[in-house]
């Protein structure tokens, strides 16, 4: 039964591969490629599915052994990396999310990018996109894992700037690489760090050993520090640029500048997710250092309320979806520092299914309303396309933490364990923040249906329609998954518990299953009702001008224009990084360069040159002069050693 | 038997007769007979040295310097005539073209 997962493990990370491969040199029709891509994300879809039912069966204690060594990939000297993969249950429900959200992704690109100018590029770069990040999941050490982690921040960059033509996905496209190459800074210093105790980057050596982390003290910036808390605090960083937390957090809601097909697949399965994920996997590391715990904790919950603020101030339907993956993954972030794993994990995996069906939900809209993304412009959108519609419903209902929607019990779970603590003690004013924020996401999504789908179409100048099948079937099956995917880890049940149990012994992080938290489950229910019965109130009912101001902005003020404005925090980073970055390179490039450098450079060959001009004089050109000093040269040599010998 | 001193004066006052004419002389043809006698001013002093020593090697050695003379004039001459025919001179003053 091992060698079938042997041969299987490999195949879920060739078959996208081969997929971009087969892209890239045979194809060159976009419907295609998109079959393609679609085919090769799907078989690895029913492999990692086969492999998950084999892993299932195996029993509890070997399950975080299935670890295969392909070939050594790096041999010099200590260092000893192999090409290997680990498929333990958390790899394994990555995996499944990855590969079973990617294909509908996939399947819906297909009728999106019909018109696209280059669909081809696009379907190479999705299926790179889903193997990088298979690879993220799968490795077995961090060095791996670091290649799927630069992976994925590449195709990123390349989806992104899919569009390049338009000025703003160029510049989003390098702001998500820079923003992440910051992250992967911290996450590099991390692994050197882990490798200079450790001497190996094996999950296998370092897990087992991270106590000896807790005791290490090394001189860091501010004086002495357990080395477990330095390389803790370094991976955050590296989590805050992949995973978009403060403060690295800007360049996720300008990621959207993408085909929306590759935002969902950015938001939802692959790419944010590995912050997290990374956390959940270094839980061992986390466990060390109580101090980085409570600020991975607080990093995260504050960017989930200013993330879910600024959602209700933006007028794209995209960036608000886009704030909410932020403040989403807030929750995760917040929970996975909490030493709440599983409940990260499970709000990951829900979240990863509704807010794909929520992205392919907006690009379903923009596409029937003639590539429109501004909410203002739109309204009535439900009678032209009901299928949309229906399917956004279930999504927003999973967002906002209805009972028997997904989102519901993950959001709780995670509120539930700040408020019945963990190992780390217990976080009332974080749960508590976390539940006002809940009831923000309920806001923010009821005035985006409402804006969308109800009341009259403001702007009539275009004419929607639905949504062809093959874009509407994946919005089906994705609104369905976010109806029933609580039942992974349902409350009583804990399915997702006891099978990530295997992945959380090693490290001494099980928790004991959380009981259903009856009162918190009403108050939090109750607040998002509210919250969107207020919202319904105050965008659904009334009938909008086309001069649409929203009413907030009477009652808010200030504070509403710091939403609209997403709190300055691009301002911020404008006047303090980007602005003296680029005067710096324009005083090098105007300045430095042509005097400093250029001056070096030329001052040399003029140096040379005013000395050829001197000396050129002795050149006389008379052959005469020449013998002369030539036998002077001869006389001057013989009565040297002449000289020399009579002495 | 003449003694060796002598041919050794004959071969400096030779030698610096040919230094002189090559430092002095303006013509190419005459420059080269200037060098022609400095080789063979050499040749002299190595014979009086060879006969003076009982030692054959100097002997041998001013073979090798006669055929080098000769290879030096024929390549020399060649070029003189090059030179000639493109200027329509000999005159070393005038064939100044590598003047910096």
């Amino acid at each position: 039964m091992e060698e079938t997962l042997f041969t299987l493990i490999p195949a879920i990370i060739v078959l996208p591969l081969l997929g971009a491969l087969i892209n890239t040199f045979l194809i060159r029709d976009g419907r295609r490629a998109g079959m393609v891509a679609s085919l090769a994300c799907g078989a690895a879809f029913v492999v990692g599915l086969a492999a998950f039912a084999l892993l299932a069966g195996l029993p509890h204690e070997e399950q975080t052994h299935i670890d295969l060594t392909l070939w050594q990939w790096i041999d010099a000297g200590p260092l000893d990396v192999p090409f290997g993969f680990l498929f333990d249950p958390l790899s394994a429900v990555m995996v499944l999310l990855i590969t079973g959200v990617g294909s509908l992704i996939h399947v819906f690109s297909i009728g999106y990018m019909a018109h696209d100018a280059r669909p081809v590029r696009y379907f190479v770069y999705l299926n790179l996109f889903v193997a990088a990040m298979l690879i993220l999941v799968l490795a077995n050490n961090y060095l791996l894992l670091f290649l799927g982690w630069e992976g994925v921040g590449l195709c990123s960059y390349l989806l992104i700037g899919h569009s390049f033509e338009r000025k703003e996905a160029r510049y989003a496209s390098m702001k998500a690489f820079v923003m992440n190459r910051i992250g992967d800074f911290g996450l590099m210093l991390a692994l050197l760090a882990l490798f200079q105790h450790f001497g190996s980057l094996n999950y296998g050596v370092i897990f087992p050993r991270a106590a000896e982390l807790a005791g290490q003290q090394i001189n860091w910036v501010l004086g002495p520090t357990a080395l477990a808390s330095a390389i803790a605090f370094c991976m955050l960083i590296g989590v805050s640029g992949k995973s978009a937390q403060i403060p690295l957090w800007t360049w996720l809601p300008d990621a959207m500048a993408g085909p929306t097909p590759a935002s969902a697949l950015i938001h939802a399965a692959t790419m944010v997710t590995s912050g997290v994920y990374l956390i959940v996997r270094s839980h061992s590391i986390f466990l060390q250092t109580q101090a980085i715990s409570n600020l991975t904790v607080y990093v995260g919950v504050a960017t989930a309320f200013v993330a879910a603020s600024i959602a209700i101030g933006q007028y794209d339907i995209k960036r608000v979806l886009a704030f909410s993956t932020v403040s989403q993954l807030g929750f995760m972030v917040a929970a996975a520092g909490m030493g709440a794993y599983t409940a990260a994990i499970f709000h990951l995996l829900t979240h990863g299914v509704f807010k794909a069906l929520l992205f392919l939900g907006a690009g379903s809209v923009i596409h029937g309303a003639h590539d429109v993304q501004d909410m203002r412009r739109m309204g009535g959108l439900r009678s032209a396309m009901p299928t949309t519609f229906l399917t956004y419903m279930a999504g927003t209902l999973a967002l906002s933490g209805i009972p028997i929607w997904a989102g519901f019990f993950s959001k709780d779970e995670i509120i539930g364990s700040a408020f019945h603590g963990t190992r780390f003690g217990t976080y009332p004013v974080s749960g508590t923040i976390l539940i006002i924020t809940a009831a923000l996401t309920a806001f923010y999504m009821a005035r985006q249906v409402s804006l969308v789908f109800l009341g009259q179409q403001r702007d009539t100048s275009y004419h929607a329609h639905e949504s062809e099948p093959i874009m509407t079937i994946p919005l089906w099956i994705l609104a369905v998954g976010s109806t029933i995917a609580g039942i992974i880890n349902f409350p009583g049940l804990h399915f997702l518990d006891h099978f990530l149990e295997p992945v959380f012994e090693v490290g001494h992080a099980v928790q004991e299953p959380l009981e259903f938290n009856i009162p918190l489950a009403i108050i939090t229910v109750v607040l998002a009702l509210a919250a969107g019965w207020v919202a319904y109130q105050v965008y659904g009912k009334r009938q909008w001008k086309k001069t649409f101001r929203d009413p907030l902005a009477r009652y808010l003020g200030v504070f509403f224009e710091g939403f609209e404005q997403r709190w300055y925090a691009d301002d911020v980073y404008d006047t303090m990084v980007v602005r003296p970055f680029k005067a710096t390179a324009s005083f090098l490039s105007r300045i430095l360069d042509p005097l400093g450098i250029d001056g070096l450079v030329n001052g040399a060959a003029w140096l040379v040159g005013f000395g050829g001009r001197g000396l050129r004089r002795a050149q006389t050109g008379y052959v005469r002069s020449y013998t002369l000093v030539f036998f002077l040269g001869v006389i001057a040599v013989l009565g040297y050693f002449g000289f020399a010998t009579v002495r | 038997m003449v003694p060796t001193e002598y041919y050794v004066l004959l071969s400096t006052v030779l030698f610096t007769i040919g230094v002189i004419g090559v430092l002095t002389r303006r013509s190419a043809l005459v420059v080269f007979m200037s060098v022609e006698l400095m080789l063979n001013s050499a040749n002299l002093a190595l014979v009086a040295f060879s006969r003076q020593w009982n030692h054959v090697d100097g002997q041998i050695l001013t073979f090798f310097v006669i055929t080098v003379a000769a290879a030096e004039v024929a390549v020399g001459l060649a070029l003189l005539v090059g030179i000639f025919r493109t200027r329509r001179t000999t005159n070393v003053d005038e064939v100044n073209t590598m003047r910096g």
